[in-house]
């Protein structure tokens, strides 16, 4: 079920929220709890009924390895070792079987020609990132860093519908504590609150996202099926496919804390303005921010992080990233977006600690302009459907096709509105403070440690305030997107 | 907060209210193609006497403008009823024809017969729901009404009506089974180019509706089949993919597809729409549709 649809705002949502309070009124803490999770069974088996029992064998098979990891915790002995190699194997090999067989045996026959034939696997929604959170879950009994806790409380943990789908990846640790504490804020404050930051990202979602949608696909659309887009095609195309994931997957996120904060839980936050990053390395302390710690707590620092040397830690931040982008699809152009990015953290730091670097910084516009002009341009394979369109549109790119926009052969309805449009929304996501900084008094969302952009103030010209004018406002925002509910489309990361 | 939760709630619900009002006023006065009643009650009508009929049609306004039933019967000797509505109620309102003609007198044939330009309409629902008797709407999802009236598109066309023409509607004019057609298509082959038939255009919500009359049929013991309405000869040349996707698409929800259809329209034959026979041809298209039955009919009249 989608967070942008009409049976999800108007049927799913206001039957969970009343099932909820009813019950945390008249009854146990355990049947919300297992209310939610019910609830959870529902938004899950609206896509597909028959990956529900993939996910509850796998919430079995897990709790059963992480309470037994738990036990052994601190022995350090091999069986607890064993054990956690058993259940990483679980999880991965789950995930490696959904969502890479078909990719693994599609190469295995082009490079052997062995005429190899598998069915096509469908690739359960939300593998990915219920997987790491499994993941991060066994390494965390492993290492004693999480409370014992019952069955019901697991798989409200791994099921909990706001974050089951596309993240943010939580921590047991972070989460848990939430859904058992006795008293949580009043009805109507979390409601309100909630409300608010759900709104923002329905916002972001139909009205900007799906609006940059449209160019951004006939751009890469034509040059996939052969076009060869000319420098200014290739860049309102990149430009807008930049603006879309972006507002996209912010707006998801926001909408996945909105509705966290419903349920009285503060979910970590995901993106905070990854667009006004001065480096690459910032960039991606604000960009998937719970992606980017999983990578770095439970890949990165494992493969030795920096305490191995500097070849090494170079080493390891291309796997780290090659890794992250296979992670978001089984495709050659995500391993290369991945490459992109591991190689630009390795330019960022050794030029960092380089003599000229360390005596030399860029003003805090040129840097924010460089990083963000790197990120625009390795969006391209990520958006592109095989390498010949990713080439042909880096072509377009640096102007080998051509510059202007006349005679053109993609159908962009009014680009000269589409051009300010993306001004626009450039300007914003520069300029503008993020959904957490106009919330910061309400503090919606939980901060990172490590991730200093998810510790906001808020800025008090634009701070949010729950008065009469932003009420009447955040109507007007909600009504305008039920309107274009009828349009609906799926988020990005839902294919991850 | 109560404050704020307060206006935000009322504020949004007077939107609410109005953006309703104004759609349900829109479809209640049948300023809307999809709810229009006129049509609808026009063919409904032929439906109200004791008359039993042998053969009877349903669909769009391509059966509508090709089909003219007294003279099919006088060819075919079977008594022939031409149910058609219009595009906007698609399959979703020919399966809602299919199930009164059953639940009156169930005849021996009963073909549907749909533009290949309406299989690619992506809404189905609009057509059903305002083709539908009151007591079925019970198994309607409330969410897919609620879709409905919470059009935007809908109410910004409903105001321009008013505003040019104030509440009342023109009255819908009809010649023997059909709609009147007033003036002609200038050039139909613009249309190909602006609107062309891909394969992956097919839509599946108007698929979803003809399995429902294969089903209704089948549980009835009535022989129904599926023929495309006539068409723009361009569209031929052009949607040969398009047409072999949705005759698969047809064969699957389970109606045998009428062989020879869609009858390719030359460019001197088109009416006021790409799949409208002109008016003055409406006979020689009827024969062409007697010729092509032939099969289905010689099997209802044993």
């Amino acid at each position: 079920m989608l967070f942008n649809s009409f049976p999800f705002i108007f049927a799913f949502l206001p039957i969970t929220m009343l099932g909820y309070e009813l019950l945390r009124r008249h009854a146990s803490r355990r049947s919300t709890h297992i209310w939610l999770i019910a609830a959870s069974c529902v938004f899950y088996a609206y896509w597909n009924a028959a990956f529900l029992a993939l996910l509850f064998v796998s919430i079995v098979v897990n709790f059963g390895i992480g309470r037994t990891l738990q036990t052994l915790a601190n022995t350090r002995d091999a069986r607890a070792r064993a054990l956690l190699i058993v259940g990483l194997l679980w999880n991965l090999g789950l995930l490696g079987y959904f969502k890479y067989a078909n990719f693994f045996v599609d190469n295995l026959d082009a490079a052997l020609g062995a005429h190899f034939q598998i069915a096509h696997i469908v690739l359960p929604i939300g593998i990915s990132f219920f997987t790491f959170q499994k993941v991060a879950f066994l390494v965390d009994s492993y290492t004693n860093n999480v409370e014992r806790h019952g069955f019901v409380d697991f798989c409200l943990f791994v099921m909990f519908f706001p974050q089951l789908i596309a993240g943010p990846i939580v921590h047991f640790s972070e989460v848990i504590a939430q859904f058992s504490r006795a008293s949580i804020p009043p009805a109507v404050d979390r409601f309100a609150i909630g409300i608010t930051v759900f709104a923002m990202g329905l916002a972001k979602k139909v009205i900007v996202a799906d609006t940059f949608a449209v160019p951004a696909s006939a751009v890469f659309d034509a040059t996939a099926g052969g076009y060869a887009p000319t420098f200014a095609e290739a860049w309102l195309g990149t430009l807008c496919y930049a603006l879309q994931i972006y507002f996209d997957f912010s707006g998801y996120s926001d909408m996945a804390v909105g509705l966290g904060w419903m349920f009285g839980v503060r979910l970590p936050i995901n993106f905070a303005s990854p667009y006004k990053a001065r480096s690459i390395a910032e960039f991606w302390q604000r960009w998937h921010i719970t992606l980017s710690r999983f990578l770095r707590d439970y890949l990165y620092i494992p493969l030795g992080g920096n305490r191995r040397g500097y070849m090494r830690q170079r080493v390891n931040l291309m796997i780290t990233m090659l890794l992250g982008g296979i992670w978001h699809g089984a495709a050659w152009t995500f391993l290369l977006w991945g490459a992109l990015h591991g190689a630009m953290l390795v330019v960022h730091r050794t030029w960092e600690r380089s003599k000229y670097g360390a005596s030399h910084t860029l003003p805090a516009a040129a840097a924010c302009c460089l990083t963000l002009i790197c990120v625009v341009l390795a969006w391209v394979p990520f958006r592109a459907a095989d390498f010949a369109t990713t080439f042909e549109m880096y072509a377009g790119l640096f102007g080998l096709n051509g510059f202007t926009m006349a005679h053109t052969s993609v159908s962009i309805d009014s680009p000269a509105s589409i051009v300010s449009f993306v001004v626009v929304a450039l300007v914003a996501v520069l300029r503008l403070p993020n959904t957490y900084e106009w919330l910061g008094s309400a503090s919606p969302g939980l901060p990172s440690q490590g991730y200093p952009a998810t510790f906001v103030i808020a800025p008090e010209r634009f701070a949010w305030q729950p008065d009469r004018r932003h009420g009447a406002a955040f109507a007007l925002l909600l009504f305008v997107c039920f309107v274009k509910l009828n349009d609906v489309s799926p988020f990005i990361y839902f294919q991850f | 907060m109560r404050r704020y939760l307060g206006v935000l709630g009322v504020t949004l619900g007077a939107l609410v209210g109005v953006l309703v009002t104004i759609t349900a006023t829109g479809y209640a006065l049948g300023m809307v193609e999809a709810a229009n009643h006129d049509i609808y009650e026009y063919q409904r009508a032929k439906l109200s006497s004791d008359e039993p009929f042998d053969v009877v049609f349903v669909g769009d306004s391509s059966l509508g403008n090709a089909i003219g039933a007294t003279l099919f019967a006088k060819l075919s000797g079977l008594a022939t009823a031409n149910l058609a509505l219009n595009g906007s109620y698609g399959s979703g309102g020919a399966y809602n024809m299919v199930r009164k003609v059953l639940d009156r007198h169930p005849p021996r044939l009963i073909v549907v017969m749909l533009s290949i330009d309406t299989m690619r309409r992506d809404e189905a629902f609009p057509g059903f729901y305002f083709s539908t008797e009151p007591r079925q709407l019970l198994t309607a999802s409330p969410v897919r009404i609620l879709e409905l009236y919470f059009s935007l598109k809908t109410a910004r066309r409903v105001v321009e009506q008013i505003w040019k023409r104030g509440l009342a509607t023109a009255p819908t004019r009809f010649d023997g089974d059909y709609v009147t057609q007033t003036e002609r298509l200038a050039d139909p082959s613009l249309e190909v180019d602006a609107h062309p038939l891909l394969p992956n255009m097919v839509a599946q919500a108007q698929l979803d509706y003809l399995a429902r009359i294969a089903q209704a049929c089948n549980a009835h013991g009535v022989t129904c089949v599926y023929a495309h309405g006539p068409i723009y000869e361009g569209y031929c040349h052009q949607a040969v993919q398009y047409v072999e996707r949705l005759d698969a698409g047809i064969r699957d929800s389970g109606l045998d597809v009428v062989s020879g259809t869609p009858v390719c329209m030359a460019r001197d034959d088109v009416g006021n729409s790409i799949d409208h026979v002109r008016p003055d041809l409406k006979e020689a298209y009827t024969r062409r549709y007697v010729e092509l039955l032939g099969s289905w009919l010689g099997r209802a009249a044993q």
